[in-house]
């Protein structure tokens, strides 16, 4: 078996615990949990090496997160442990690096990350919408006036907010906006390994992936602006 | 010497030999500062001003094992950088702001610099803990604090140079004075004033016979801080705003003790732009008016 086809099996494997996992604790933050499934789990199954570091910026998708973590480590977290769990995880649960829920502060943090372990990778996964906070920006403009060529963001591009679409929030073209801020752009999770492993760029990188917001559910990808908060 | 410079010389002087401090700016500076930029470019960073950002930063540091110092004028770095304040609460992350232009010492600057309620703001945050700094002494003490807490800590501090008052004569005194987070100054029995920082100065300044003065120099205020004084009753006296600050956080230690105290506060907030002496003589915070309301109130 290839590969890649492994890692597709992987995906829907999580995409299925993750619908499993919010039906059953009522977390409501599923559509767009599912959009960013292949993401991370082409980040923690094939990218990220000891030591390096994953901010989860959009912390609404923590059902991923929390169905990963427990995929990687089965005698951590059992069944049961689901019960009480937030929708959005803080420091220290299931491995997660930062306390999430607010949105804005990923990437600054990451920063300090990137800043405070120079020999790892830091990779910080937001939303689209989260791009409207201004906090982003000024992280953005700080990373590439320092040259932190460790630190790769990754924009789950789903094209929908928890009201709305994001292109009428103002948020479009978002590769052209990390580039006009001198960062280096990839449309593609494959780019970022070829990046991997072919680090030329002394620049912050962004991987912008255009995914689908409720993505393996057909009630909620049939609507993408409305599904927000919707378990079916 | 500035308390800004009297604090960096101190941190310049400890990050010789720890290498966890690093210093972030919001595009903000003195002379000591700078002596720390020059001596340690690669745990240097001048930001430019994105509060928000450098809190966010520091976070990240400090979870990764340093030491970070985010320097800033006082209102911009608490106000703006508010809710990065609550989330390195919650994380327990051991970040120090240190904030400059504490009360109306940017007094020419116009209210968006004035000090007045950076405090209330930053000890509203559940887990921060707040040094508010009176002379150069304190200033330099506070270096020894960096990285002492395992939540944020917010250090204040005045614009202006101001006479030192606190005299201890051995490192050990020092600590248990300023760590015991509260000063008294006198033993007099009429009454107690209540006060921080710059009114310090003022109070002290008065010839007021037979009162004692309270300097809070940290909150939370502790019931230990409370019965270090039992002169009643208290006036607190503060350069500040009405909300959340220093009569409120002495109401609260009162409730909390269930202690009884008659309970005066004189406490002025304008958006006002002028001289801070100016500005304190028209709230009638200094000289012979403060010296009579003080005394009326302790008949």
């Amino acid at each position: 078996m290839s590969r890649r086809t492994t890692l597709a099996r992987k995906v829907e494997e999580i995409r299925a615990k993750v619908i499993e996992f919010c039906r059953r604790t009522g977390i409501r933050h599923l559509a767009s949990s599912l959009s960013c499934v292949g993401i991370l789990v082409e980040l923690f199954y094939e990218v990220v090496r000891l030591g390096d570091v994953v901010v989860l910026s959009k912390g609404h998708a923590s059902p991923v997160w929390w169905c990963i973590y427990r995929d990687q480590n089965p005698r951590e977290i059992p069944r049961e442990g689901d019960e009480g769990m937030a929708a959005h995880l803080p420091l220290g649960a299931a491995g997660m690096t930062i306390t999430t829920g607010s949105l804005g502060h990923g990437l600054g943090i990451g920063i300090g990350f990137a800043l405070g372990h120079p020999e790892s990778r830091v990779y910080v996964v937001m939303g689209d919408a989260e791009l409207c906070e201004g906090s982003v920006w000024e992280a953005v403009t700080l990373a590439y006036a320092r040259r932190l060529n460790n630190i790769i963001a990754i924009v789950d591009w789903n094209k929908a907010g928890a009201t709305g679409m994001v292109a009428d929030m103002g948020i479009d073209n978002i590769l052209g906006r990390f580039a006009a801020f001198g960062w280096g752009t990839a449309s593609h999770m494959r780019e970022l390994r070829q990046h991997r492993y072919a680090n030329k760029v002394d620049m912050p990188r962004v991987v912008v992936v255009s995914t689908t917001k409720g993505q393996g559910v057909p009630e909620l990808e049939s609507d993408p602006a409305g599904c927000h908060g919707r378990l079916s | 010497m500035t308390q800004r410079d009297a604090f960096m010389e101190g941190l310049v002087a400890r990050a010789e030999t720890d290498k966890r401090i690093w210093l972030i700016t919001d595009d903000f500076t003195c002379e000591m500062a700078g002596r720390f930029r020059h001596r340690n470019p690669d745990r240097f960073i001048n930001a430019g001003p994105m509060e928000q950002t450098i809190v966010d930063v520091a976070v990240g540091l400090a979870l990764s094992g340093r030491l970070p110092v985010v320097f800033g004028i006082a209102p911009f770095l608490i106000h703006r950088a508010q809710e990065q304040l609550r989330l390195a609460a919650m994380m327990g992350a051991g970040i120090t702001l240190v904030g400059v232009g504490a009360g109306y010492s940017y007094d020419e600057a116009g209210p968006t610099h004035h000090g007045t309620d950076d405090y209330a703001s930053a000890r509203a945050v559940y887990g921060v803990r707040v040094w508010t700094c009176s002379d150069n002494a304190m200033a330099r003490f506070l270096v020894s604090q960096v990285g002492e807490t395992a939540g944020p800590q917010y250090f204040r501090l005045d614009r202006q140079e101001l006479p030192n008052i606190h005299h201890v004569f051995t490192l050990k005194q020092e600590y248990e004075y300023f760590c015991s987070g509260a000063w008294v100054h006198g033993n007099g029995d009429k009454g107690t004033v209540v006060t921080h920082g710059k009114m310090v100065h003022e109070v002290l300044g008065l010839h007021l016979e037979g009162y004692s003065v309270l300097e809070v120099l940290r909150f939370p205020i502790t019931d230990k801080v409370v019965v270090k004084v039992m002169s009643r009753p208290w006036v607190v006296v503060d350069e500040g705003g009405p909300n959340g600050g220093l009569a409120a956080a002495v109401l609260e230690v009162l409730h909390n003790t269930n202690m009884r105290c008659g309970l005066w506060f004189s406490q002025y907030y304008d958006f006002i732009t002028g001289g801070r002496d100016c500005i304190l003589y028209d709230a009638e915070l200094m000289g012979k008016e403060l010296e009579e309301w003080i005394v009326q109130r302790c008949v």
